[in-house]
């Protein structure tokens, strides 16, 4: 795997508290995007609000920095106007699975694919970087809506949940782990107390919602022409 | 949220707003022409937004497609102010009307790869004389930005700063003064010139006026605002104030036109036929005010 970050991904320096999981999700999406060929421009990010959506000034890339609750339906937007566009959103707990609760909910039952959440669920640990960049180039890769729930440490306002708490509880899915069967991811996702799993909890393949658009077969929404002619329309009032 | 959101990340949108009679639910399956103030007001912050408000189906079209031109051009919010009336109304035009020729896209200063190649250092929030900045879409190369919900800097990292913030802050608003400098319409005056009674009135209540005064063409004429805001206050009041005797015909309960008149212009318009019932304005009820207000008692030469 290259280490080497591209610069470019870079805005300010972070203003995160010393110690504050978001460094090392930060660090994981910078490499997950080297490591991808991304370059800032080719991609889309979108932001919610929170210290995660904080990071809008400190990852740098062609991107939108939405309101509480809202960076998914924003993401879905962009990812409809141009699906040729790898899309990512990045999102709080507060921020998706409290006021975005239902938008969350929408975008994996029409599987947008955006990097979020449902036909691809993983989980990562902000304390390993080089997992959680495995786990986000998968769910960027993987066609459909992808989550990636991320653990991490808040050093100001939940020390008890600190990094040798996690390190306690956390084992990584095993080869033999099957993440083909919902049964079992579910039992998986109910794991939090003594032990959390991460890695690729559930995966399956599912038409994308911009691939069961017959409108974008040829040409993404920001490629088309938008004169249409008019006579066709008006034909059958005439 | 959105329409606040679109305000400050300059996010060209068209908005139709179909009224129906509030508050809440209201009689949703009835019309009115009662949302005027809460839209003007929609998203919170001050940012610009042009209003429209077709009045018959030859405007619905054209609007629809100035909306567009205008919400590109001016990268910000424009609302098409329509009603059950109008969106649920059937109406014949001919057809050379709406035959596309005659209409052009235009998409302001959206850039394409080749332009947005020829800038070093892209900045989305760059400032203006105009206000406008020059657009560059995700994916271009060149493009790097972020379109940022919160206050931000020329490239669209956030700031907290006072200077920057009053730079983006009087860029925004530029964008309103630039509008009324181009693009602003006043109101089209319908019927013969110098009548004793001016009505007035907006959006899809056209027809029924227009209904009014073929049966009575020479006791009053009619002012149509297809166009409601940002208004040219000097143009306005000017026309206003050369008005004989003015009529406010709405289909609400406080006059809302009336209200956005006066606070632009000071004219307050005492005459006023105001329908809330739910129901549209007839033309019979435009002629029987208009007949108390012009027999020979109530004219005041």
């Amino acid at each position: 795997m290259n280490n080497q970050i591209d610069l470019a991904f870079d805005g300010y320096f972070p203003t995160w508290c010393p110690g504050c999981g978001n460094f090392g999700i930060w660090a994981a999406l910078k490499t997950a995007f080297t490591n991808l060929g991304f370059t800032p421009e080719s991609i889309a990010v979108i932001f919610g609000i929170g210290c995660s959506g904080n990071m809008n000034d400190f990852l740098w890339a062609d991107s939108f920095h939405a309101l509480h609750g809202r960076a998914i339906p924003n993401a879905i937007g962009v990812k409809i106007a141009n699906h040729k566009l790898p899309v990512v959103a990045i999102v709080g707990d507060g921020d998706c699975y409290g006021e975005g609760g239902n938008h969350l909910i929408h975008a994996a039952r029409g599987n947008h694919d955006i990097t979020e959440g449902a036909t691809f669920v993983a989980q990562g640990f902000s304390g390993d970087i080089n997992h959680l960049t495995t786990l986000i180039e998968q769910g960027i890769k993987h066609r459909g809506f992808s989550l990636v729930n991320v653990f991490q440490p808040c050093v100001t306002f939940n020390p008890e949940s600190s990094y040798a708490w996690y390190r306690e509880r956390i084992y990584k899915l095993g080869d033999d782990y099957n993440s083909g069967d919902k049964k079992i991811a579910l039992e998986k996702a109910m794991e939090v107390e003594t032990k959390i799993p991460v890695g690729v909890i559930y995966k399956e393949e599912r038409l994308t919602y911009t691939e069961s658009l017959l409108q974008l077969a040829q040409n993404s929404l920001v490629e088309g022409r938008l004169e249409i002619d008019m006579e066709k329309f008006i034909a059958e009032f005439v | 949220e959105a329409v606040s959101l679109a305000g400050i990340t300059e996010t060209p949108v068209v908005i139709v707003m179909g009224q129906r009679p509030g508050p809440a639910t209201g009689m949703p399956t009835w019309t009115e022409q009662g949302d005027l103030l809460f839209i003007l007001h929609a998203g919170h912050g001050e940012f610009p937004k042009i209003l429209l408000a077709p009045g018959d189906m030859d405007e619905a079209y054209k609007l629809t497609i100035e909306a567009f031109n205008l919400a590109d051009k001016y990268q910000t919010p424009v609302f098409i102010m329509a009603d059950k009336y109008l969106l649920e109304g059937h109406q014949s035009i001919e057809k050379f009307k709406i035959q596309s020729s005659k209409f052009k896209i235009d998409r302001g200063k959206l850039l394409t790869q080749e332009e947005l190649l020829k800038i070093s250092n892209y900045k989305r929030y760059q400032i203006t004389d105009d206000g406008i900045s020059p657009r560059a879409i995700p994916g271009m190369k060149g493009s790097l930005h972020q379109a940022n919900s919160y206050e931000h800097v020329e490239d669209g990292h956030t700031t907290e700063d006072a200077a920057e913030r009053i730079k983006q802050v009087d860029k925004r608003n530029r964008k309103a003064a630039t509008y009324l400098r181009d693009d602003a319409k006043l109101p089209q005056l319908y019927g013969k010139s110098d009548m004793p009674l001016t009505v007035i009135s907006w959006g899809s209540m056209k027809g029924p006026v227009l209904a009014a005064m073929e049966d009575f063409p020479d006791r009053f004429n009619f002012l149509h605002f297809s166009h409601i805001w940002p208004l040219p206050k000097e143009k306005l009041t000017q026309t206003l104030k050369s008005l004989k005797n003015t009529l406010l015909v709405e289909n609400n309960s406080t006059g809302q036109l009336g209200q956005i008149i006066n606070m632009v212009t000071g004219v307050e318009i005492k005459n006023k036929l105001l329908k809330y019932s739910g129901r549209p304005i007839y033309p019979e009820e435009v002629l029987e005010k208009v007949e108390k207000l012009t027999s020979p008692h109530s004219l005041s030469y």
